[in-house]
């Protein structure tokens, strides 16, 4: 970056071409306040509108005409339902049945907000922890208190591992409890960070590209297309991890190892 | 004439079931070839070292910030600082040293 020293330093940070954090801006669209709340509608709450919208479109049209051969439309819904199916029920058992409905939901959502990031002047809505953490605190209150319905307050068992001196237990079951915090702060955070970490690198390959300029741009150039296959990659991956992970919980819930 | 329409009959009936094999066949082909292609899908997606190497570094990490996060709020309930703050991070540590080693467990079970 030694070229961006000499041009840069009246601006300050916006010394580089594109300033790469300015992709995760939020923007107030319609200005809503409700009873000293500030619900604004902004750019995140439209790309999710935007997932929500496309999910519910694609899945409802590309089924309506039920065919036994499928057309283009019906087999990707299709593919990603049993998809869905088959890792709910390897994961979770035949007891998992009655969740996934809101797997596939998660699962979709998920896929669909990181696949939107990835379309040029697209917004990641998953790169903000404020969202992740939000469907995460989600997952780890609902498994919470699935786990409190299924097994009383024998779920409290859970936090005591098995086969380990009576001395060592009460600094076993705190260790067993602050595990079971890390849950929504792992989960939020893995997603959260994978999505901010590739596209802030996009943003900082793509200024190497206008400083190097029109000789020496090729090679980042040429980076950058391999890392947005890369990225996409990762986009389908956290997202499968994340639905993955949550059946994992619910598992753990369900039948306490 | 009638034995003609007869033999008619018996050719029309004997490429009905050869079709129907080469079809069958072609089904079985298909459905090969897609079950293949699945557990490739599945092989790629566990083995990503990517994405691996994020679930161990965040198993760790938010062992600790939880430990942290709990020992300073129980220090500001109790007015024991700093005690349980370090007695927490320390506990936090342990906690994510063990989400670790039971990832790792579970990845080495899958393959």
């Amino acid at each position: 970056m030694a070229s961006s020293d000499h041009t840069g330093d009246q601006h300050g940070a916006g010394s580089f071409p594109a300033d790469p954090m300015h992709q995760f801006e939020i923007k107030r669209l319609l200005d809503i306040n409700i009873a000293g709340f500030d619900i604004s509608f902004t750019n995140s709450a439209l790309f999710m509108l935007i997932a929500v919208f496309i999910i519910s479109f694609t899945t409802i049209i590309s089924v309506r005409k039920n065919s036994i051969i499928p057309s283009r439309m019906q087999s990707i819904v299709e593919l990603s339902y049993e998809f869905v199916a088959d890792m709910v029920r390897q994961n979770v058992g035949s007891q998992g049945k009655n969740y996934f409905p809101f797997i596939f939901t998660l699962f979709m959502f998920v896929l669909f907000l990181n696949m939107l990031g990835m379309i040029p002047y697209g917004f990641t809505v998953t790169s903000h922890i404020a969202v992740t953490f939000a469907l995460a605190m989600l997952i780890f209150i609902g498994v919470t208190v699935i786990g409190f319905i299924k097994h009383g307050l024998g779920f409290f068992g859970f936090f005591v591992p098995k086969g380990v001196p009576i001395f060592m237990l009460p600094l076993l079951v705190v260790i067993e409890v602050i595990s079971y915090f890390t849950r929504p702060i792992s989960l939020s955070v893995r997603l959260f960070a994978n999505m901010m970490a590739g596209h802030t690198m996009l943003k900082v390959f793509s200024g190497f590209v206008i400083l190097m300029g029109f000789l020496g741009g090729w090679l980042p150039l040429a980076v950058m297309v391999a890392f947005t296959g890369l990225e996409i990659l990762i986009a389908f991956l956290q997202a499968y991890v994340f639905a993955i992970l949550t059946c994992i919980y619910l598992n753990d819930a369900l039948h306490m190892h | 004439m009638t034995q003609d329409s007869q033999e008619d009959k018996e050719k029309e009936m004997q490429n009905i079931i050869e079709d129907k094999d080469r079809i069958s066949e072609k089904i079985g082909e298909f459905q090969k070839k897609y079950n293949q292609k699945s557990v490739n899908e599945n092989d790629s997606a566990k083995s990503s070292a990517f994405g691996l190497a994020m679930r161990i570094t965040t198993d760790l990490m938010s062992g600790v910030i939880i430990g942290g996060i709990m020992g300073w709020s129980f220090d500001k309930l109790f007015g024991t600082s700093p005690w349980l703050l370090i007695v927490f991070f320390i506990l936090g540590v342990a906690a994510g040293i063990s989400n670790v080693i039971r990832t790792a467990n579970k990845m080495n079970k899958l393959g």
